[in-house]
């Protein structure tokens, strides 16, 4: 792959997300979690509303709402109280501590004041406290994210003798919405397995109507059940991000690991469906041989409007990855690959141009010729001033709903993404009949 | 000279710095974080100047979770929404990026064509100690535009601190640096006005029927060159917000030009404040609005009639902030509706008092509630209805608590006497909608 980075010293609409987001969301997939940011209240403030926004859930964060003398003395002090009273008022499983990057600058050593609080504190010497560091000025969402769950994975998870050949341990990467991680958990049923999903949001933040309402992170994996995911027959990851935490949890467990870079698309899910056949023993269900079949139609339908078509998708590298994956398999052609950040995955490939840069550098691509955009909502300026269709994908998405509650892995997520993506172009032909080309937009 | 945080604690307008509680001091570590920082008060305030380019000095989070959260509405310009940063990596963060700044400022100068540059020091960028202050400098003086250094690092203080250090940054750098083009007898400015939803197109509308120019909004649809020159207004108006009293008392002190504090929400406090401006401005103004406020009135009257009938009694608990509140409660009892709850939260004892006169005196007053607290209370006092704060949102619907934001996120915009109308409309569609009924039913195998 050839990879070029923008010439620009700034980053304007920047396309990247911050670690700190990333590794809050992933505290939020555990049942009774307070994701608590350490730094100043503002990053707390944006980061929970941000988050609001784009689930359209109720989030709760803490901060350790560090003051300008503790930036500059050490911020251990604030760690110890802002603890003490979110244990006192939410009574959580779990705290994750989360450095964003004022903390992360100081080097304020997490575990140092964590050992020391432990002791002070003996009453809550059990209370877990899982601290990840996640500077913003480092990596993007999906890196905190991987970071958090490798650290959940280092704290939580260790060898046991038990084994539980009917149960898998599922790595979902935060390209995954809620929707998808309920489709992988529903696949892997249909072959007699049980999944722990590590982190799981499609049980909190999939929106759902509760009797009643808490005020912490409700639904997602037991605190109780996250060692346990060391018992399973396999672990098996998905993004390429969460590799290295499918590879810790083969390390410290012993037990198998499957890794897999791309869901979207029919090999993607081929693959996902020949492992757990294999994991199960068990023949691939009706269901899922029926719903190739369809997706394989949808594809012949699909393509007379997306082969060679040109495709701008500005998304992070997991995600990327994924709608390239795709797209691809129907001859859809990526004339722009944009990502906030270079990985070894973007880099294996000969044939792709990927561009390391921002959602301005997307407005400058008028000659690439694209006819839709794929990217977050941020991106409908961009789309805008190119006049081509914006379909949203990634994060955030805070102009329209439903987007978290839709399926886009599996036969049928990928066959709904398809139909999605042919429909902009049908509606388009359609207007071009009517002679109307500003109906070409949304 | 920029005042000094200390300076500002003791703005002695502020009725806050009385109080041993200040409004301006940060929240409590383990706190869930509904109050922003400093640097988000003075995004709140400076942003709206929409032919300027705002520059945070900074890692990606800074402004890359808070792009686009606010719907401060534009007539014209869109260079506001546009989010420039200098998304520092680790290296610049050790090796300083005072360099990386300092080009940044000139690609914008080069291709965007910004009225301005506004400049933002962040934590990170404070605490490795970058001079923004010389760098704006040296770059105002090789561009030959106003490249203006914000000094307001998000652990400076809270969201209202920031607003006053913005405030601050305005009445040094931008208010007074400009003659304007024309002036009339009858201009004022609106400051704290940020045009949520195209509010403030609702005031400027009825202000020109009365006679009276808006000429600069400090600052909501507002291009600089209307800041700069808004030194020369006969009043300034605050609308609904202390928080730049600031500016407001500076104005007065440096160019005498007098201030009154006004809410265009509801139908009492507009007519109150058509008629208190008036008074500033002159008998033919006077004249002018009187007659306007009847005629509005009349109008509105007819179009309210029928959603009156249907909101009456509604019992509503209301949590927002400050002035707000009071010029709510006002707003929800022109509709007949009884606030039965009430925050306050960020209010100054004058607040206070007039929330009372405005109250039953059965009506709760809450000091600082979690949304615990909140569900609990709706349902004690059976509330109909929760009117509070985008934070708020998820803690009424999840209780399944019909609600209304008044915050930052709304859609429609309900100031003056039109916006009263979307008020009521937009009120009676919620509680009205049979959704309530159907989500609280058990479901039929039960």
């Amino acid at each position: 792959m050839v990879i070029t980075t923008n010439k620009k010293p700034l980053a304007v609409n920047p396309l990247k997300n911050s670690q700190p987001l990333g590794a809050a969301i992933a505290f939020l997939g555990i049942d009774k979690a307070v994701p608590m940011l350490h730094g100043c209240q503002g990053c707390t403030a944006f980061a929970k509303s941000l988050l609001e926004r784009h689930f359209r859930e109720p989030v709760y964060l803490k901060t350790t709402a560090i003051t300008e003398v503790e930036a500059i003395m050490g911020g251990g002090e604030s760690i110890t109280k802002g603890i003490n009273k979110v244990l006192d008022q939410t009574h959580p499983d779990l705290i994750g501590l989360i450095t964003t990057g004022l903390t992360g600058v100081k080097g304020d050593e997490f575990h140092g004041v964590l050992a020391n609080f432990r002791q002070i504190s003996s009453a809550f010497k059990d209370m877990l406290i899982v601290p990840v560091s996640a500077p913003d000025y480092a990596g993007c969402l999906q890196e905190g994210y991987a970071l958090a769950v490798s650290s959940l994975v280092a704290e939580l998870v260790s060898r046991t003798p038990d084994r539980d050949h009917k149960q898998i341990t599922l790595l979902p990467g935060s390209f995954l919405k809620p929707a998808d991680i309920w489709e992988l958990k529903e696949t892997a049923l249909a072959f007699g397995l049980k999944t722990l999903v590590l982190p799981d949001i499609s049980g909190s933040l999939d929106g759902h109507l509760a009797e009643e309402q808490v005020f912490i992170a409700q639904g997602g994996i037991k605190l109780t059940d996250i060692p346990k995911t060391a018992r399973s027959a396999a672990v098996l990851s998905f993004g390429e991000s969460m590799r290295n935490a499918g590879l810790l949890m083969r390390e410290k467990t012993g037990i198998s690991h499957r890794h897999f870079d791309s869901l979207f698309g029919l090999f993607g899910y081929d693959l996902y469906l020949s492992v757990l056949s294999e994991i199960s023993a068990q023949p691939i269900p009706d269901k899922y041989r029926r719903e190739r079949k369809q997706l394989q139609d949808a594809m012949l339908d699909c393509h007379f409007y997306i082969s060679k078509r040109k495709f701008a998708l500005a998304l992070e590298p997991d995600l990327l990855w994924n709608f390239h994956k795709l797209l691809s398999e129907i001859g859809g052609d990526i004339s722009l690959m944009l990502s906030p950040l270079e990985t070894d995955l973007l880099k294996s490939s000969s044939e792709l141009k990927v561009l390391i840069g921002d959602l301005d550098d997307l407005e400058s691509m008028e000659k690439t010729g694209a006819e839709l955009v794929i990217s977050n909502s941020n991106a409908v300026y961009a789309a805008e001033r190119l006049n081509i269709p914006l379909m949203r994908a990634g994060f955030p998405i805070t102009d329209r709903l439903g987007v978290n509650q839709r399926t886009s892995v599996g036969y049928r997520g990928s066959m709904n993404t398809l139909f999605e993506i042919s429909n902009y172009f049908l509606s388009n032909h359609h207007a071009r009949s009517r002679n109307d080309e500003n109906s070409l937009c949304h | 000279m920029l005042a000094t945080k200390a300076e500002i604690l003791q703005e002695t307008a502020c009725e806050f710095n009385k109080r041993k509680a200040r409004v301006c001091q940060n929240v409590e570590p383990g706190g869930s974080g509904v109050g922003g920082c400093a640097f988000d008060g003075a995004q709140i305030v400076l942003v709206p100047i929409t032919d300027a380019a705002h520059l945070v000095h900074a890692p990606s989070a800074c402004v890359g979770n808070s792009w686009n959260t606010r719907g401060s509405l534009s007539s014209g310009p869109f260079l506001y929404k546009r989010c420039f940063t200098t998304d520092l990596s680790e290296n610049d963060i050790v090796f300083g990026s005072e360099k990386k700044l300092k080009k940044s400022i000139e690609h914008i100068a080069a291709n965007y064509q910004p009225s301005a540059i506004f400049v933002y020091s962040t934590c990170v960028t404070a605490l490795i100690g970058e001079d923004i202050t010389q760098v704006c400098k040296t770059a105002r003086e090789k561009l030959g535009i106003a490249v203006i250094p914000v000094e307001a690092p998000g652990f400076a203080g809270s969201k209202n601190f920031g607003n006053r250090l913005a405030g601050e940054v305005l009445l040094e750098h931008v208010i007074g640096t400009v003659d304007p083009d024309t002036t009339t007898e009858y201009d004022i400015n609106l400051i704290g006005e940020y045009n949520i939803a195209g509010e403030l197109w609702n005031i400027v509308r009825l202000l020109k029927k009365a006679g009276i120019r808006v000429s600069a909004t400090i600052t909501g649809d507002a291009a600089y060159k209307e800041i700069a020159s808004s030194h020369t207004a006969k009043l300034n108006v605050m609308v609904c917000s202390r928080a730049l009293i600031n500016i407001a008392r500076g104005m007065q002190d440096k160019y005498n030009i007098p201030f009154l504090e006004e809410s265009f929400f509801g139908i009492k406090n507009t007519s109150q404040a058509l008629k208190n401006i008036a008074d500033k401005l002159g008998k033919d103004i006077s004249i002018r609005v009187t007659q306007l406020i009847k005629q509005e009135k009349d109008i509105l009257e007819k179009q309210l009639a029928p959603y009156k009938t249907r909101l009456k009694g509604i019992r509503v608990i209301l949590y927002t902030g400050g002035v707000k509140s009071w010029s709510i409660i006002s707003a929800l009892s022109d509709l007949g509706m009884e606030v039965i709850a009430c925050g306050t939260r960020k209010s100054t004892p004058d607040d206070i008092k007039r929330m009372k006169e405005l109250l039953g005196k059965e009506t709760l007053l809450l000091k600082d509630s979690g949304p615990q607290m909140l569900v609990k209370l709706a349902e004690e006092l059976k509330a109909d209805l929760m009117v509070a704060g985008g934070r708020n949102q998820y803690t009424a619907l999840k209780a399944k608590i019909p609600y209304l934001d008044i915050n930052q996120e709304r859609e429609y915009p309900y100031t003056s006497y039109e916006g009263m109308l979307n008020f009521a409309k937009t009120l009676e569609a919620s509680l009205a909608s049979p959704v309530w009924e159907k989500i609280k039913g058990a479901p039929p195998w039960l």
